[in-house]
């Protein structure tokens, strides 16, 4: 080898050297930012690390109660997902234009729950909560999906006022609910059936459904954000959340009872 | 071949590939330095993000503080407000952390440290956001819920105001209502804080994990970075290394051709060596070789001349004799230069007589000279010191110039002046000018007059013959000598030759006027000789005894140097001439024998016989005049001249005018027989 063919050789070897890394750079991937209703943390996340390693790209996700992710996400107009634990922040919302495509990807549903084996005998009853002899906890209608639906429910009961009253906390949203009868020992909470499900209670509560009557099933949107930096990569995770793959993991987490054809797309 | 030049080129790109190996590590190692410390920088800026994550945590602590501590007071609505704008700082502060997070810069935290006479802690904490998030998490999820709790302090405020209001009025009734609104605000609010501090706990906790994967991706990325480096590093100096070795292979294989070239080129002198040997060889043993019988025509056409002889013959042999002489001067003239060009001339050193130097040329021209109506003029100013040197040289490149003189001037004359000077530098010289009026020589001539086989011009070589050797030789023979020679010339005008030789100042007093040949033979009236002549060429022994013959002298002829001792046992002769070339035992044997016997030292030849008794007998205490017969007058054999064995000596081609003085001069010196 010529010694000005060997210089350029080794020339390159150390630029290419240089120059090489192991490890992906973050900085350059496209990004998804998802405000995700607490309730529905788990299959989100599942959903997003397949969807990540299929697109090669960052979804981060907040988490929180819908009406606080509402807020959030009205004051700093970014992100592009938003998944509240109840239809009516879409409906109620869609006026103020920060919502716009959305896919349906699950159900909620609101239901008794106590501790394991419920050693209060505590009856499948609503008014159970108004019972002053059970420790009870419900949601903050103002800031959490569970907080409102237990509103509706319990103001169609009446006992609303009553039960805010005798409640030992109002709490900010659902893991907060189930937080506070695992760590506080309460007796008895309303809160969204599924979370009654999640690894870390299913050994330490029990759920005492509700008739569809006094606890309707609540449809779960997957919205677009109108201000959404990556409308494409964002629909073609909405599209992957109703996929046959993402129905799986909602109905994994209870939110489906089966997996059907492909999701679409609706506005 | 490879030439230098390309083994400079080895070396000019070897210093480069050095240099640019220098400059590549350095580059390289700067490099990764620079991305290590962009390493370092994100891990601190993360650290940093954590910082202000805590002074968030902080803040947020202070106002769930102040929002519960507004419950226990009872004071007015202006103790409430108090309280409210307290609690405005910390909003403040939360709001500064949020700007840091979005837009980069320093956010200032003092710690109070409650110790007397110790200022309280302030540091600073600088971060630079991740411009390609283009969102901030923390900002984002916090915000939201800071300015709720912000309007809910205001609401309990104003409750409060109110609850201690009526607790002051009395009002039972509506204190109970109020006390009802504050307890259900109370637990509505308390599930702000909650998520607050969950939010802020799990942003502080996101972080420490991302400083915690930062840390291990960066760890990562050093030791690679770091294995990368050592690699480049190791490719770098194994590439200068290996181009070294290249280039070192290079500069070897191109030395060792040089070397081989060198042999090679060695090996052909030494064969050029041996052939100029061989050539001289060739051209003593020609010169030799056409010589002796050059001489014979010479001296026997001389003898012709001296006969009876029509005007014709007369005219047939005295060209004859001229033409001989040219050839033989000829065959001089390349003997000379062949001997000069091979190095192989040597020069004596002995006391000499300049003036008798001159006028012997002078001598020897004038017959040319008279030829052509010339005359030869001769202007010898003494010295105060006799010098000493080369004479025979000296008479040889006189001898040429003188020559030149006569044979390229048609009419006028010829002035030889010679005197000795010490130059400037105090060194002795012999300075000896040669002026003729001949035909001159043009300027751009005078430029290569002294190189070989140079004339004037081609019609000079035409008209005057010669090879253009002459004035080479004497060019020559003064460098060799340490002089010169100038010329001052013009065409038509006639030329100036100077000889300069250095000479050595001998102190000779009063023997200025003799020649070391006139000391030995003195003068005297001429005798009868008995000469011995020895010498194996015989073709010129009848030339040489004719001319011995008609002067009244007796030779006795033999062809070796054995029958000349035998000769000198039986017979007292008053000179003996010995060749020096003859076969066996040569002149040089003969003499160191004969001085042996005169010493009384002899030794014997057993193939003498008896005549050696006879021999030491006639020789001891007595000295012979012998003298050395060669291709070469005496003096150009300088050791011989050294060895003190010969009395004179004569070159073959013998000048009769020379041979006869010598013989005359011994005939004149008593040393003969009478008659």
């Amino acid at each position: 080898m010529k010694p000005r063919a060997f210089l350029s050789f080794f020339l390159i070897m150390a630029l290419v050297g240089g120059c090489g890394n192991p490890l992906p750079e973050d900085e350059a991937l496209d990004r998804l930012l998802i405000y995700c209703g607490t309730t529905m943390r788990y299959p989100v996340q599942e959903i997003a690390a397949s969807f990540e390693k299929m697109h090669n790209c960052r979804v981060a996700i907040i988490q929180g109660g819908s009406e606080d992710l509402y807020q959030s996400l009205g004051l700093s107009r970014q992100g592009d997902l938003y998944l509240p634990g109840m239809p009516t922040y879409r409906w109620d919302h869609l006026a103020e234009g920060l919502l716009a495509d959305y896919v349906y990807v699950g159900d909620n549903q609101a239901a008794l729950i106590v501790q394991k084996g419920n050693p209060k005998n505590i009856n499948t009853d609503i008014m159970g909560l108004a019972d002053h002899r059970y420790a009870v906890i419900i949601g903050n209608s103002e800031s959490s999906s569970i907080g409102l639906c237990t509103q509706i429910i319990l103001e169609k009961a009446g006992i609303y006022e009553e039960v805010v009253r005798g409640s030992i906390a109002l709490a900010a949203a659902s893991r907060n609910i189930s937080r506070s009868i695992v760590e506080d020992g309460l007796d008895l909470a309303l809160n969204w059936r599924v979370t009654a499900g999640f690894a870390e209670n299913k050994d330490l509560m029990d759920v005492l459904l509700l008739p569809d009557a006094v606890a309707p099933k609540m449809e779960l949107f997957l919205n677009l954000l109108s201000f959404s930096k990556n409308p494409e990569l964002a629909k073609k995770f909405m599209l992957h959340a109703v996929s046959p793959a993402g129905q799986a993991i909602f109905m994994k987490y209870g939110f489906l009872e089966e997996v059907s054809g492909q999701g679409a797309l609706q506005r | 071949m490879k030439s230098p030049k390309i083994i400079l080129r080895y070396i000019v790109g070897l210093v480069s590939v050095f240099g640019a190996g220098f400059v590549l590590l350095v580059a390289v190692h700067y490099s990764f330095a620079k991305l290590l410390a962009s390493f370092d920088l994100e891990l601190e800026n993360e650290r940093a993000r954590i910082a202000i994550g805590e002074v968030i945590i902080a803040n947020v602590n202070q106002v769930e503080r102040n929002f519960y501590q507004l419950l226990t007071t009872s004071a007015d609505s202006r103790s409430v407000e108090k309280i409210s704008q307290g609690t405005e700082g910390f909003f403040a502060h939360i709001e500064e952390a949020f700007t840091v997070f979005k837009n980069g810069g320093s956010l200032s935290v003092t710690t109070r440290l409650n110790e007397k006479g110790v200022p309280d802690f302030v540091r600073t904490i600088t971060y630079v956001p991740h411009d390609n998030e283009g969102y901030v998490l923390e900002i984002i999820d916090l915000r939201p819920k800071v300015l709720e709790v912000k309007q809910r302090m205001q609401t309990l405020a104003s409750l409060v105001v109110r609850r201690n209001s009526l607790t002051r009025s009395g009002d039972q009734a509506a204190l109970m209502d109020v006390r009802g609104e504050i307890v259900i605000f109370l637990k509505k609010s308390s599930a702000y804080f909650v998520r607050l501090h969950e939010n802020a706990n799990g942003l502080y906790y996101q972080g420490h994990k991302n400083l915690e994967r930062l840390k291990a991706e960066i760890s990562s990325r050093k030791s690679y970075h770091t294995k990368i480096d050592i690699g480049g590093s190791a490719v770098i100096i194994f590439g200068v290394l290996v181009t070294c070795w290249l280039v070192a292979r290079q500069i070897y294989a191109t030395h060792s051709q040089l070397g081989f070239v060198s042999q090679e080129m060695e090996k052909a002198k030494r064969q050029a060596d041996v052939a100029n040997k061989m050539k001289a060889d060739f051209l003593a043993t020609m010169s030799h070789e056409v010589r002796t019988p050059m001489n014979i025509i010479v001296g026997t056409t001389g003898l012709a001349l001296e006969t009876k002889l029509t005007p014709v013959q007369q005219r047939y042999m005295a060209r004859i004799q001229s033409a001989g002489e040219v050839l033989l001067g000829l065959m001089n003239d390349i003997l000379d230069f062949s001997k000069i060009e091979g190095g192989e001339l040597e020069f004596v050193d002995q006391p000499f007589d300049m003036k008798e130097l001159i006028h012997a040329v002078a001598e020897v021209v004038r017959t040319q000279a008279r030829q052509k109506g010339i005359a030869v003029e001769v202007d010898v100013v003494d010295g105060p010191w006799i010098p000493g040197g080369d004479p025979v040289r000296m008479r040889q490149i006189l001898l040429i110039l003188a020559n030149n003189a006569v044979k390229f001037t048609e009419k006028g004359s010829v002035d030889i002046q010679g005197h000795l000077e010490e130059s400037d530098s105090g060194q002795p010289l012999a300075v000896i000018t040669v002026r003729d009026t001949g035909i001159g020589i043009a300027k751009e001539e005078l430029f290569t007059i002294f190189d070989t086989f140079a004339q004037g011009d081609a019609s000079s070589t035409r008209r005057y013959g010669g090879a253009g050797l002459g004035l080479a030789i004497s060019n020559q023979l003064a460098k060799l000598m340490g002089g010169e020679i100038t010329v001052e010339s013009e065409v038509g005008q006639g030329s100036i030759f100077t000889l300069s030789l250095p000479v050595r100042k001998v102190s000779l007093p009063g023997a200025r006027s003799d020649s070391g040949l006139e000391q030995v033979l003195g003068a005297g009236s001429a005798r009868t000789l008995d000469i011995l002549l020895a010498d194996s060429d015989g073709g010129w022994q009848g030339v040489v005894q004719d001319l011995l013959g008609k002067a009244g002298h007796r030779v006795k002829h033999v062809t070796n140097g054995l029958e000349a001792l035998r000769c000198m046992a039986k017979f007292q002769y008053d000179a003996v001439f010995l060749s020096l070339d003859m076969a066996e035992l040569d002149g040089r044997e003969v003499a160191k024998d004969i001085r042996a016997f005169e010493n009384g030292e002899g030794v014997a030849r057993p193939e003498l016989g008896y005549d050696v008794d006879w021999l030491a007998a006639r020789l001891n205490g007595q000295h012979t005049y012998l003298v050395a017969v060669g291709d070469e007058p005496l003096e150009k054999e300088p050791d011989l001249v050294r060895s003190n064995l010969f009395d004179g000596s004569i070159g073959r081609p013998y000048v009769k005018d020379e041979f006869m003085g010598l013989v005359d001069g011994l005939a004149g010196s008593g040393r003969g027989s009478a008659g």
